[in-house]
């Protein structure tokens, strides 16, 4: 079967077996070389990527649940305004990640800098805990969702007072 | 297994015109449970793929003041998120008990509820709760109890060439509620299990009471439970073990391990125990 997908701004359109996982297919087209495939049953999060602006496991999704949808991979992501902050959060946060986790945080993070205007600190500890790798502090990482969401209050409080 | 077609409709008739042609189509929400067991597609043959996630009707939520009507494609983070006097409370743990954030965005509720394998997180809450859930299928619909979807063995059995396409709760508030995630970890962890327990009280004595344990297969005890209302509260400790004793009794019938029979004895006795204090 064929799937048509949009992958970080790019209309593709890629064929696919009915059994293909979302996480497969774009390691296999190269639309998401940084993406890793690590337990393939949900539980490390490294497959992470935002399927129709939602993170998602890519190890568990069907690549054909994927067609006429929009993903956005941690290549895509590095092009947002949120790529630079989420940087800057997770440098002053002391987080040091390895290039097999860094993709999927960075997106977790970029989703918690999008959504921050209505995400609670506890919505926020879920989404980075969706991923887990040895390498890292989990603490670390959560330290800067906080740092991210934390800004935004500031902002708002800003706005309120003004 | 094999899967030889695939069909994302777009709207019910066409899944349920498409179930008539391929009665053996397995409905595939999320897809994350058969993503990680994939014996939840049966054994042997080919069968079809029918992916819901287009039918924007199955992702409604229909709130009202004595129910919550929850289509069967609605996520188990959209659930979560609900405010808490808009979901019966026992069913938006049951939603947090699995896996992590990511993986509830895909998760929905009919693919919980409808796991085959064994009972996943929404079962008991659902159970306890008494949720009603409407059944689909090209000869027509109808509501049915989600008990009547539990087999002899304690585990969901569909009727074949059927969608799960709505389910139904009340939201009577409960004087006590307990939820609990044990075993090995959250969902779809193949140890993990749940534990669920409500009950109202009213001049001092039980007027309702639902505990159900979800391991390998649903356990509940109604003989047990219907023998403790009208008990006044606190309950005896012979009141409280005889229906421990019977809830373990039927959880063994099931098949359960013998740590969980153990583990579900023990929560039953600890929450009856506590219900004095409601």
């Amino acid at each position: 079967m064929t799937i048509d997908l949009i992958v970080n701004g790019e209309d593709l359109k890629i064929r696919a077996e009915p059994t293909e996982r979302l996480a497969e297919l774009l390691r296999r087209s190269r639309a998401a070389p940084s993406l890793t495939i690590d337990c393939g049953g949900g539980f490390c999060g490294k497959c992470l990527v935002l399927l129709d602006g939602k993170p998602v496991a890519s190890c568990l999704v069907p690549a054909f649940r994927a067609r006429g949808s929009e993903v956005v991979s941690y290549e895509g992501f590095m092009s947002t305004q949120e790529a630079a902050e989420v940087e800057a959060a997770l440098a002053s946060a002391g987080a040091r990640l390895c290039p097999f986790c860094k993709p999927a945080y960075s997106l977790a993070l970029g989703f918690i800098a999008e959504n921050r205007a209505r995400m609670g600190e506890a919505e926020a500890l879920a989404v980075v805990s969706s991923v887990r790798c040895t390498c890292s502090d989990p603490s670390a990482v959560a330290e800067a969702a906080r740092a991210i969401l934390g800004d935004a209050r500031e902002q708002r409080m800003g706005r309120a007072h003004r | 297994m094999r899967i030889d077609d695939v069909a994302s409709p777009s709207s019910l008739q066409e899944a349920l015109a498409y179930l008539k042609r391929r009665p053996d189509a397995v409905p595939w929400a999320g897809g994350t449970l058969i993503a990680a067991d994939p014996s939840e597609l049966g054994r042997g043959g080919s069968v079809a793929a029918l992916d819901l996630h287009r039918i924007a009707e199955l992702r409604h939520l229909f709130p009202s003041d004595r129910y919550l009507e929850l289509g069967s494609c609605v996520s188990l983070n959209q659930l979560a998120a609900l405010p808490e006097r808009r979901v019966a409370a026992p069913l938006r743990a049951a939603a947090m008990a699995v896996g992590s954030y990511a993986i509830r965005n895909s998760a929905t509720l009919g693919g919980n509820l409808s796991a085959k394998g064994r009972p996943m997180s929404t079962l008991p809450a659902l159970s306890c709760v008494d949720a009603v859930v409407e059944l689909k299928s090209p000869a027509g619909g109808r509501w049915v109890s989600v008990h009547s979807l539990v087999g002899q063995d304690g585990r969901v059995a569909l009727p074949q060439a059927a969608l799960v396409t709505r389910v139904r709760v009340g939201l009577q508030s409960w004087d006590s509620v307990e939820f609990r995630l044990c075993g090995g970890g959250p969902y779809p962890h193949p140890d993990a299990a749940t534990f669920c327990a409500c009950a109202r009280a009213s001049s001092g004595t039980v007027s309702e009471l639902r505990i159900a344990y979800a391991g390998r297969a649903l356990a509940r005890s109604r003989e047990a439970e219907t023998e403790l209302v009208g008990r006044r509260l606190p309950l005896s400790r012979r009141d409280i073990e005889a229906f421990g004793a019977a809830l373990a009794r039927r959880a063994r019938e099931l098949g359960q391990a013998e740590a969980a029979v153990d583990e579900c004895e023990r929560l039953a006795g600890a929450y009856l125990a506590k219900l004095s204090e409601v």
